[in-house]
């Protein structure tokens, strides 16, 4: 009887498990908080509690009993933050309006069940004024400590692979926009890039820091380990290979570098996008699963990228949350599930789950849809 | 010195520079409206075709755009009052709900660069501010644009909306999730996949309109 790590670790050893391999409850692949009230409420589950992620992305932690439920094969060890984030009692619930200010001090309001970005505290910096700025320090943001155990109670029940989080996202360009604002910050990658060099250093060394605190604790236990950082949009990569390859890449090399140093985990990496012209670049920083494999995006032909990148890299999502899983019926569902594992899951090296955290617009028919066609459809 | 040193300041980005060459092209009794037809516009087409191609990026875009304001903001005063230069006036903004604005704020500057008056009404623009703002400025069209596939709802109720109260109002609409099967299913005028395409589409309704 093959444990649900073995079949995620020999999916990702490039081999043909029983069974595609399925995720759900990580980050971005998670439910939004309203979309899991709706799938608790479609399952006769409503007495289940539920616990905010992450209210910057208004994304809900999954119950056991779900995850049972849809045999999902993973489960994730996610520092949880220091703020107490249980629904009702926190200022960050959907569609409240609410405002707040991230641990960066970036500005965010909350509309329907996404938060917005709407201010950028380094908007107007100088390089002299990154020394004045108050950085964040991830020990005060994440309780690190208190997932020791229940990872090592996991790692030695053995039953699930475990993919490990953070806490942050790991992400240095996003970040660096979050903090500058993206228009300003596109053009500093032109005309400012001592600046773009400054930041993206002091950012590094606070994912640095994140990552060490994490994987001191839980680095020999998990199997995965998730990094993220979008750089592609709808139709194209949002910056040139050649802004990538100097701005962006040394410090995404060091950081991933940096982290197999302390871990054996694979290492995952999500960007959304179009993002198919820099696999070659993640694969030389030391991705091994790329997610979330945005089917909707220019150039994201499974069947293409399976020939051209299967050898070196494993998918990990790939279920569309852009089209089919909102807008689909049941039997779209089931036919993007079966396109998926036929493209990419063939001789392993494919994790199914949804392209992004699963919105209140996708119906809960169509998320129970997806998980029971994989497990129907991922038998070998 | 020539409008084509003007040119080649917006495709390599000198926002500093291009200010002293506009003036020194005006010293030069070249006339306004030639530095902004011949130099500045046909730079930015350029850039959008570009753009379009995938040979260049968001960063070098949005630099492209600001380097041709700068030297519009020059030959700006030349134009007030003259409204011959101004070739129609689009309210534009994210809609009600979206916070995302870059996508946006590149179709505003383009337009600006191509002689259009553009009222920006930023993010999370609900369906009345659109209308007044189109009735107060006398616009011509409205350009909504959503990112979320969750704030095409907002997007489908605005156009529905406008087009009932003023079906002389073109809409034209864009962000990432939308298609041109979306625009023609909520009865959008017109619509594009890039920024430089919506530039185009608002010339046409322009052109269309005055022929």
């Amino acid at each position: 009887m093959t444990t649900h790590k073995e079949r995620v670790l020999t999916a990702l050893n490039h081999e043909q498990p029983d069974r595609v391999p399925m995720d759900l409850g990580g980050r971005q692949t998670t439910l939004s908080i309203l979309a899991y009230e709706n799938l608790k409420q479609h399952l006769g589950l409503s007495s289940l509690s539920t616990n905010v992620m992450a209210h910057t992305w208004q994304t809900s932690y999954i119950d056991d009993v779900i995850l049972e439920k849809f045999d999902i094969d993973t489960r994730h060890i996610r520092p949880t933050s220091q703020v107490n984030d249980t629904i009702g009692e926190h200022i960050a619930l959907p569609n409240s309006d609410a405002k707040f200010v991230d641990e960066w001090g970036v500005s965010r309001q909350i509309v329907g069940d996404y938060a917005n970005l709407t201010g950028h505290p380094l908007q107007k910096a100088s390089l002299t004024d990154l020394d004045l700025f108050p950085w964040p320090d991830p020990a005060d943001d994440y309780d690190f400590e208190g997932i020791r155990e229940p990872a090592r109670k996991l790692y030695e029940a053995g039953e699930y692979a475990l993919v490990g989080c953070l806490g942050s996202p790991g992400n240095i360009f996003e970040q660096a926009w979050y903090l500058r604002g993206l228009a300003e910050f596109m053009k500093d990658l032109i005309k400012n890039k001592d600046f773009v060099h400054a930041l993206m250093r002091r950012i590094l060394d606070i994912r640095k820091r994140n990552a060490e605190l994490y994987l001191r604790e839980v680095g020999e236990f998990i199997d995965v380990i998730q990094l993220a950082d979008d750089l592609a949009g709808q139709d194209n990569l949002l910056i040139s290979p050649k802004s990538y390859n100097e701005l962006v890449k040394p410090y995404q090399l060091e950081l991933c570098q940096y982290v197999k140093s302390l871990t054996k985990a694979r290492i995952y990496y999500h960007s959304c996008g179009a993002i198919a012209p820099l696999l070659d670049e993640f694969i030389d920083n030391g991705v091994e699963i790329l997610n979330p494999v945005q089917v909707s995006a220019a150039n994201m032909d499974t069947q293409i990228l399976k020939q051209r990148y299967g050898k070196n890299l494993s998918f990990w999502g790939a279920i569309d949350t852009f089209e089919v899983l909102p807008n689909g019926h049941v039997e779209d569902v089931e036919a993007e599930v079966k396109k998926r594992i036929h493209d990419l899951g063939t001789g392993g090296g494919y994790v199914m789950g949804p392209v992004h955290n699963i919105c209140a617009d996708v119906p809960p028919e169509n998320v129970v849809a997806m998980y029971k066609a994989g497990l129907k459809q991922g038998n070998n | 010195m020539s409008l084509d040193d003007i040119y080649d300041a917006v495709l390599e980005y000198d926002d500093e520079g291009i200010s002293d060459l506009v003036k020194q092209e005006l010293d030069a009794k070249t006339p306004p409206k030639a530095i902004l037809d011949e130099a500045l516009i046909e730079a930015l087409d350029e850039v959008g075709k570009c753009f379009s191609d995938g040979t260049i990026f968001v960063p070098e875009m949005l630099m492209a755009a600001e380097t041709m304001k700068a030297g519009l903001d020059v030959l700006r005063p030349l134009f007030l009052g003259d409204k011959s230069t101004i070739i129609g006036t689009a309210v534009i903004g994210s809609v009600k709900g979206d916070m995302h604005d870059i996508g946006k704020n590149l179709v505003a500057m383009m337009l600006e660069g191509a002689s259009f008056n553009v009222i920006d009404l930023g993010v999370d623009v609900d369906t009345d501010r659109f209308l007044a703002a189109a009735h107060e400025h006398d616009a011509e069209f409205i350009m909504m644009s959503a990112l979320l596939t969750t704030t095409m709802k907002a997007m489908e109720n605005s156009v529905r909306i406008i087009k009932d109260e003023r079906p002389d109002l073109k809409v034209v609409v864009g962000g990432a999730p939308v298609n041109q099967s979306f625009a023609d299913a909520i009865g959008a005028n017109g619509y594009s996949d890039d920024a430089p395409g919506a530039i185009s589409t608002a010339r046409t309704f322009v052109k269309s309109a005055f022929d």
